[in-house]
């Protein structure tokens, strides 16, 4: 079989179906230091030494008296391929994809006086879907409300 | 002696097929909120500046989020860069979003606790992937 035969031989199939194919990069925010949340300490360390190390946070949740600080970054790749094809009156579709949906991070967990009380690395959508405590109700009214 | 001349087809067989490889491809950005400046942040004093200062050097807060009778403002500006090549059959697309962020602590009488930031908007890149 000649050469451009062959190659017309190859090509008929993508001619009668069709296949395409998406290759996604993304990026999302910068990862926060390793070392500055492995020297964060539970029980000792304060709201300004995690401001100070890791920058501001992407996310600020009340948490009872406390409050979850959460930084999180994403750095994936993904496929996305599409074929279809007709044979008559039939038309087939087939789609693959691998696209990574989750967004991991570093949790910081602080009390009412800004202390420390855990860390916590995952997914954020696992780490900030635990069940909300409930709000603070402080001593000394409520703040004052502009009239 | 004979000299060899390429017709001019051939000559511009290359580009043909570069074109014919590469019919597409974009570049676009977009971006979210005013940038942010590290010289307005700076300013932002814990124990000695109030909620007032602080409305006055950024403006409103994009998010106000209520910590017992505290409370925390969110001032973001966002970059995104987004770039693409459509070969034949194969799209290649890269997006990078990058921020820059401050976050501001309040006591309950309104005046600054803490402050957090970050300024990395500047670093969103365009970036076709090959793989």
């Amino acid at each position: 079989m000649s050469k451009p035969l062959k190659c017309s031989a190859l090509l008929a199939p993508l001619l009668a179906s069709c296949v395409t194919g998406d290759y996604n990069q993304t990026r999302v925010y910068q990862p926060v230091s390793e070392e500055a949340v492995a020297a964060l300490e539970v029980g000792r360390s304060g709201l300004e030494q995690a401001l100070e190390d890791l920058g501001a946070p992407l996310q600020v949740i009340e948490l009872g008296a406390g409050a979850a600080l959460a930084w999180g970054w994403k750095e994936a790749t993904d496929w996305n391929v599409t074929g279809s094809a007709s044979i008559g009156s039939v038309r087939g579709r087939l789609q693959f994809a691998n696209a990574a949906l989750e967004f991991p991070g570093v949790v910081l967990f602080f009390d009412g006086d800004w202390v420390l009380m855990a860390k916590e690395r995952g997914f954020l959508s696992e780490l900030l879907l635990r069940p909300q405590l409930p709000r603070l109700v402080e001593d000394g009214g409520a703040p004052e409300t502009g009239a | 002696m004979t000299t060899l001349t390429l017709s001019p087809l051939r000559r511009l067989a290359p580009l043909l097929l570069a074109v014919s490889v590469l019919p597409g491809c974009f570049f676009s950005r977009s971006q979210t909120n005013p940038e942010l400046s590290p010289e307005l942040a700076s300013q932002i004093i814990p124990a000695q500046s109030t909620a007032a200062d602080v409305t006055e050097l950024l403006g409103a807060p994009n998010e106000v989020v209520q910590l017992g009778l505290r409370t925390a403002w969110r001032y973001e500006h966002t970059v995104e860069k987004q770039s693409a090549a459509f070969l034949v059959f194969l799209g290649l697309r890269g997006v990078d979003t990058q921020s820059d962020r401050v976050w501001v602590f309040f006591d309950s009488e309104g005046n600054v606790t803490n402050i957090g930031t970050q300024f990395q908007a500047s670093e969103a890149e365009y970036d076709v992937p090959i793989f």
